[in-house]
């Protein structure tokens, strides 16, 4: 019983204070609980709740500090992470540009394509507050590990599906065992370029929320964790220009040259290097 | 004057006698104000710690790991006086009304 007291002051406490008073508070409140140990329903009388022993510690200002924090990286996967979703289809548009959207141009085009700009906010903002908490002292988390390599065996699928399909479309459709039959003006897609549709699409919003949990757990664990954060903002850009790129497409067999995809590719891989490069130096 | 100011000038007074192990100082206190829980001295500990009226360190302990201890500062000092003349003020003013007599 004492051990659920504790873990969940402790959690409490990682979220609500910064790191190092986290840290004395958590410390503190071993030797109280333990010494004597006593029963959980004594320490909610002598001391009351987490919640309640936390909030009287906790400094208003410091605390809306970090809630804009998190606010603002949030807001940076999630809004594009989430916006192929049908509900916020309307975000897509702005994020990535709308499937039908003439004005459609990578990146930063005239029709509006923040998805990009909200992910470069959401990097520099994580790793400059990533470089002000504490260093962590202790061995790196093996999970971190675990996750990144999820995180870029991903990028590393997305990259190969999105290769296979832009050098030869047809030959991919015949791969999967049917012809494309989504050319024309009616936009049907054959099941082929809709599985792959669809895998971007729900790869993209998994790597956006894996990047946010990776947040979450960078306050409450371990700063490291900010690497998750910045490999799933990488995935979750990749996933979803890629998906942008291909749902943008009407006839990319007639009036597409040889190599079309080149810049693309290129773009993709300067996210990965960059994403990769975050993710190392909030390793450190 | 509050309960809060009266824990506080209880506990600088008990700092003011000698430095205090923390969790020892807390146990003092919730035994003279039983309806205070111990977080609610502890956060009043940790408040003045951060105004700079206490500082804490690790001090050694003969049977186990280092204790946190905590000392009174200059500056502790001086809210020490001051809040004891506030707690004379409200005394005197509360004879005077025959409160307590």
């Amino acid at each position: 019983m004492k051990k659920d007291y504790m873990a969940r002051l402790e959690r409490t406490a990682r979220w609500w204070l910064p790191r190092q008073e986290a840290q004395d508070v958590i410390a503190d409140y071993r030797d109280i609980v333990g010494s004597p140990p006593r029963p959980e329903r004594e320490l909610l009388r002598d001391l009351g709740k987490p919640r309640e022993v936390v909030m009287q510690l906790a400094q208003p200002k410091v605390y809306l500090r970090w809630l804009a924090v998190f606010t603002v990286l949030s807001a940076c996967i999630l809004i594009p992470g989430l916006s192929p979703f049908g509900p916020f289809w309307f975000i897509w548009d702005k994020c990535f540009a709308g499937p039908y959207d003439p004005n459609f141009a990578f990146p930063g085009g005239p029709a509006g394509h923040y998805g990009p700009v909200l992910a470069l906010l959401g990097a520099i903002v994580a790793l400059i507050w990533s470089r002000r908490q504490q260093r962590e002292e202790g061995p790196r988390p093996k999970a971190i590990l675990v996750f990144l390599a999820l995180l870029l065996a991903w990028i590393g699928a997305a990259l190969l599906l999105f290769w296979t399909w832009a050098r030869d479309p047809v030959t991919f459709s015949k791969v999967w065992g049917e012809m494309p039959s989504w050319i024309g003006p009616d936009r049907m897609v054959s099941r082929s370029v809709q599985t792959l549709l669809s895998t971007l699409e729900y790869g993209g919003i998994a790597m956006a929320l894996i990047g946010e949990s990776g947040l979450v757990r960078a306050r409450t664990k371990d700063r490291r964790w900010v690497a998750v954060y910045l490999l799933g903002l990488a995935a979750m850009l990749i996933s979803m220009e890629s998906l942008a790129l291909l749902v943008s497409m009407q006839t990319p067999e007639s009036t597409l040259q040889a190599g079309w995809w080149h810049p693309h590719m290129q773009y993709y891989l300067a996210i990965t290097v960059a994403g990769l490069a975050g993710a190392g130096v909030s390793l450190c | 004057m509050l309960k809060k100011d009266l824990i506080e000038l209880c506990l600088l007074h008990l700092l003011a006698q000698g430095d205090q192990y923390g969790y020892e100082l807390l146990r003092r206190l919730h035994h003279t104000f039983p309806d205070t829980q111990e977080s609610t001295v502890y956060a009043l500990l940790r408040g003045l710690c951060r105004e700079g009226c206490s500082q804490q360190y690790l001090g050694a302990a003969s049977d186990g790991p280092a204790r946190k201890y905590y000392r009174l500062t200059a500056q502790g000092r001086d809210k020490l006086a001051a809040l004891t003349e506030q707690w004379r003020s409200l005394r005197d003013a509360l004879s005077e009304l025959g409160i307590g007599e």
